[in-house]
């Protein structure tokens, strides 16, 4: 279980196969188990685990909101 | 019936003395009170279901209306029945009536309103028509393997247009002139309009999507559209090809997937300058376009649109959101598709191309 650190330019990039909670410190932005590469920046955080429930444990440590289509 | 204002009534109710002007507003008010009982008697959806029907129907019809006021009734042939309420009508050919299946047409002649209207297995009908609906929550019409023609001239507004078939089969004639707004449902089997188009639907304005793996939905083509309403857009299917709605100025629902639309290859999901914001109450959108056979030129333009919304120019800033344009045959973006995809990025969007 890690967050991705940002690169020099701030963009987060992510590859491998993982279960990944994409965040912005306050909602979930996504929530899944993915193989492919993707980025983002800004406040967006990447957080990879090996397990759903990693991430679950995840969005209840910080008190995140899930969007409509995660609920 | 609304009870008119009356000016003993009145006296009672104010505690005051009517003079001339009391009177004048009290006919007023009673000019208004015949008018809205003008409305509810005058036809159709409040006050009088009219059904015509055309061919055999069978001694079990199985013609159900129902209402919150009074119990399911029961209509056999061409019948005109009296409904204190807007009624729900489902219209089955479940059953073994004599004839059941040899029922050609259906005609709700003076129908205004209804909750829904829900038509099932006639196999021999060619024509449902509602000639004065208004407004409907649904429109279900499933296994017809014969219709052709859908007559609803006077409708604008229906929450839910659903077809389906077990067959191939192929409406010809669609007049909906004045359907503005309308949610429509596409799957299981067939559905009998390859393409929800402004030349099918001229007055299509807003407009939400769901359905998947319809053997005979092709497109969606409404250059007319402005707004993606809340109910979502989203289609997943191998036959789809194309997807334009090219001036939407604001989308309402913040899931929008045409995921594994394998020979989906054109979309002009809005457009620079006309693409103005996202209403989905705070939470983020989520867009994907994963497994698709997207062109460059496509590609370029979902992620051109969306990070020209960047509060300039009357747009709402949109700083979170999940897009997917990875998968499949899709096109890599070209170095103006990547400068926008890196300011997305920038701003916070979790972003996936190929």
């Amino acid at each position: 279980m890690s967050y991705i650190q940002a690169d020099e330019h701030g963009i987060k990039t992510v590859t491998g196969n993982n279960w990944r909670l994409i965040h912005n410190g306050v909602q979930v932005i996504e929530l899944a188990e993915q193989d492919f590469e993707a980025s983002a920046g800004g406040t967006t955080e990447i957080f990879i685990a090996d397990t759903k429930e990693a991430c679950e444990a995840e969005i209840a440590r910080l008190n995140l909101i899930k969007p409509e289509h995660l609920k | 019936m609304i009870t008119k204002f009356n000016p003993l009534n009145a006296k009672k109710d104010t505690g005051r003395t009517i003079g001339d002007n009391e009177v004048a507003k009290l006919a007023n008010l009673n000019r208004m009170v015949d008018q809205v009982n003008t409305a509810l008697a005058g036809g159709g959806g409040l006050g009088t279901l009219d059904i015509v029907t055309e061919g055999i129907i069978g001694y079990n019809p199985n013609f159900q209306y129902s209402t919150y006021a009074y119990p399911s009734g029961t209509v056999s042939g061409s019948q005109s029945v009296e409904v204190s309420a807007i009624p729900s009508i489902d219209l089955s050919a479940q059953g073994d009536g004599f004839g059941a299946n040899s029922l050609t047409s259906i005609a709700f002649t003076t129908l205004k309103y209804a909750n829904y209207i829900d038509i099932f297995g006639y196999s021999e009908l060619t024509t449902i028509s509602a000639p004065k609906l208004l407004q409907t929550n649904a429109l279900q019409f499933s296994a017809l393997f014969s219709l052709h023609t859908l007559d609803f001239p006077s409708l604008t507004k229906c929450t839910g247009i659903q077809i389906r078939g077990d067959s191939p089969f192929s409406i010809t004639t669609l007049n909906f002139p004045a359907l503005q707004s309308a949610a429509f449902n596409v799957s299981n089997g067939y559905c009998g309009i390859p393409s929800i188009s402004n030349a099918k639907f001229s007055a299509l304005t807003s407009i939400s999507l769901e359905g998947n793996n319809v053997s005979d939905f092709v497109s969606v083509d409404l250059p007319l559209a402005t707004e993606i309403s809340y109910s979502g857009f989203s289609y997943n299917g191998s036959t789809f090809t194309t997807l334009n709605v090219p001036n939407i100025v604001v989308v309402k629902t913040s899931y929008i997937d045409f995921s594994s639309c394998n020979n989906l290859t054109n979309v002009t999901f809005g457009t620079v300058g006309t693409f103005k914001r996202f209403v989905v109450n705070g939470n983020s959108p989520y867009i994907s376009f994963q497994y698709c056979n997207l062109n460059q030129a496509s590609v370029d333009n979902i992620l051109k649109v969306l990070a020209s919304l960047d509060g300039t120019n009357g747009t709402t800033i949109s700083l979170y959101g999940s897009l997917y344009l990875n998968g499949g045959s899709n096109a890599s973006p070209s170095s103006a598709g990547y400068n926008a995809r890196n300011i997305l990025q920038s701003r916070g969007w979790y972003i996936a191309t190929n």
